[in-house]
């Protein structure tokens, strides 16, 4: 996978540009560009099934307030941004780690359900910059670079994010059901 | 749990997925990317008709063969499409109903064309017609002022400064906007009555559809039937529906705007209570969105006696906010569900 390049960041400010005048196919490839960061920053809140529909909700109204955004090239930083919020105001009122009891089955086995099932709950229950950075890495599978461009943080904080984020996870993980199988 | 081979190795593949994969990160990926979906797009107004003129350009330019059928075709259909396409700065057409509206000051005829940036007004005595666009039609009642900020396809906004207005619409969510002195109104495809002082405090009605007010991060979503009360200040109305009682709109209005410390509070909820029917239900639960503690098991268990929730939702659910077990007891109200239409919306005008 190719990291998001500055070039790339450009890009999106030229279709953020051509979204604002009407152009059909540049919101698109905006949602293209940024759909998995943006379910990703859900489900590191919400159970699976909310992060779905959530999803389109974020780019509705991210579609709406588009001509708000002062700085095209920020768009990503500010989609994260709507999508943190709309899941903060959504989720508000729930007690995570009860709702995670009750998480819809992911594919696979039964064993890999439950394994795959008590590394997201692991992993939600990591401080919230870990939780993001590790979903985007481990669910979305987007690289560290790619998530620096699209979510506007700093390489830095990402690496910093991705590694300290997996030792506690390696640690939680020590005394539950995600193991390496050889 | 297997350890990295080398803090290195782990490092770089972690960061940027290449080098040697560290076993228990690789691991993990395959395990959680059971998680990932592809979340197809919202159609949205613009998309919709990007698709199509995208589809009717490439089709016009690789089927030359079938120019001719194309352009007869095009004939055919070019009457109706225009009927639905709304120009950029199009003005919108108004209509004297009675009286002497006017518009930028001057005393309007039998009609008269309202553009972005232009004031339309009426007096005591007046009312006007005007044609939103090409997605509905406004009435304003006497004594009114409202101002045209914006029109383009996918994008009606006016600001109501005072007076009231009867909208009606048929057109994706969010396409018409109202701006108040206090919140904004995004019409989610309806038809409403709003009315506000320059003040900011009025009351928006909804005859049929949804009604997103919002006021800063606040939002609340008014389904048809049911009223939302404006007031000047932070805070939105919790809507209710026009079968509540007195006492139960004057103790609503009264948690929701007027200043009371936590014994008048309890009073207050107290009355509102008492005074709650089943018609009320919705209400209790919007205002469940932001109660807490106390107020809320009150209001639960209330609620609860009103409307006894399915089998399966637990009164612990409901204290505990779980997101799936409220929304399924406020199905039990059989209000229309926004979100399936909104996403399936399809361009289906009335004219």
């Amino acid at each position: 996978m190719q990291p998001q390049t500055p070039p790339e960041t450009e890009k999106n400010a030229e279709l953020v540009a051509a979204a604002r005048r009407g152009d059909a196919t540049a919101f698109q490839e905006l949602y293209r560009h940024h759909a998995r960061m943006v379910h990703g920053l859900l489900l590191a809140r919400v159970p699976r099934d909310h992060a779905e529909d959530l999803v389109q909700d974020v780019f509705l109204q991210a579609f709406r307030q588009l001509p708000r955004l002062r700085d095209p090239r920020a768009f990503g930083g500010w989609l994260a941004a709507i999508a943190r919020n709309r899941a903060r105001d959504h989720f508000r009122r729930s007690i995570q780690t009860e709702e995670m009891v009750r998480e819809p089955a992911a594919k696979g086995s039964v064993a890999a359900q439950t394994e795959a099932a008590a590394a997201l709950a692991a992993i939600r229950e990591l401080p919230e910059a870990y939780r993001e950075t590790l979903i985007l890495r481990l669910v979305e599978g987007m690289t560290g670079p790619e998530i620096a461009e699209r979510t506007r943080m700093a390489h830095g904080s990402v690496r910093v994010n991705l590694h300290r984020g997996m030792k506690l996870l390696r640690e939680r993980l020590g005394g539950r059901g995600a193991h390496v199988e050889p | 749990m297997s350890s990295p081979e080398t803090p290195e190795q782990t490092n770089e593949y972690l960061w940027s997925g290449s080098g040697r994969p560290d076993p228990e990160v690789a691991h993990l990926e395959r395990l959680l990317s059971v998680y990932r979906q592809d979340v197809p797009l919202p159609l949205l107004p613009v998309l919709e008709r990007g698709w199509w003129e995208t589809l009717l350009w490439s089709r016009a330019i690789r089927a030359t063969a079938f120019a001719a059928a194309a352009a007869v075709l095009l004939v055919m259909v070019a009457p109706w499409a225009m009927r639905r396409i709304a120009l950029p700065g199009e003005a919108w057409q108004a209509r004297k109903i009675s009286g002497a509206p006017s518009i930028n000051g001057r005393t309007m005829q039998d009609e008269g064309a309202l553009r972005a940036g232009g004031i339309l007004e009426t007096d005591g005595a007046s009312q006007a017609e005007i044609r939103i666009g090409l997605i509905g039609r406004m009435t304003v009642l006497p004594g009114s002022r409202l101002r045209l900020t914006e029109t383009r396809p996918g994008r009606y906004r006016m600001a109501l400064d005072h007076g009231k207005i009867f909208a009606r619409t048929l057109a994706p969510p969010f396409t018409f906007v109202v701006d108040t002195p206090g919140p904004t109104a995004y019409d989610v495809g309806c038809a409403f009555a709003l009315e506000t002082d320059e003040s900011g405090s009025g009351v928006l009605s909804v005859t049929s559809g949804w009604v997103q007010l919002e006021l800063g991060y606040h939002e609340v979503l008014i389904p048809g039937g049911a009223a939302s009360l404006l007031r000047p200040g932070g805070n939105l109305g919790t809507p209710f529906f026009a079968s509540a009682s007195a006492p139960f709109r004057a103790a609503l209005e009264r948690l929701d705007f007027a200043p009371q410390d936590t014994a008048e509070r309890a009073a207050t909820l107290r009355e509102l209570l008492d005074a709650a029917r089943p018609g009320d239900v919705f209400s209790l639960q919007e205002l469940l969105r932001t109660a807490t503690g106390e107020e809320r098991r009150r209001i639960v268990d209330r609620g609860m006696e009103l409307l006894p929730p399915a089998p399966g939702i637990t009164r612990a659910d409901l204290l505990r906010g779980d997101d799936a077990m409220m929304d399924q007891w406020r199905h039990q109200l059989g209000l229309p569900q926004v979100k399936r239409w909104w996403i399936h919306w399809r361009d289906i005008l009335p004219e």
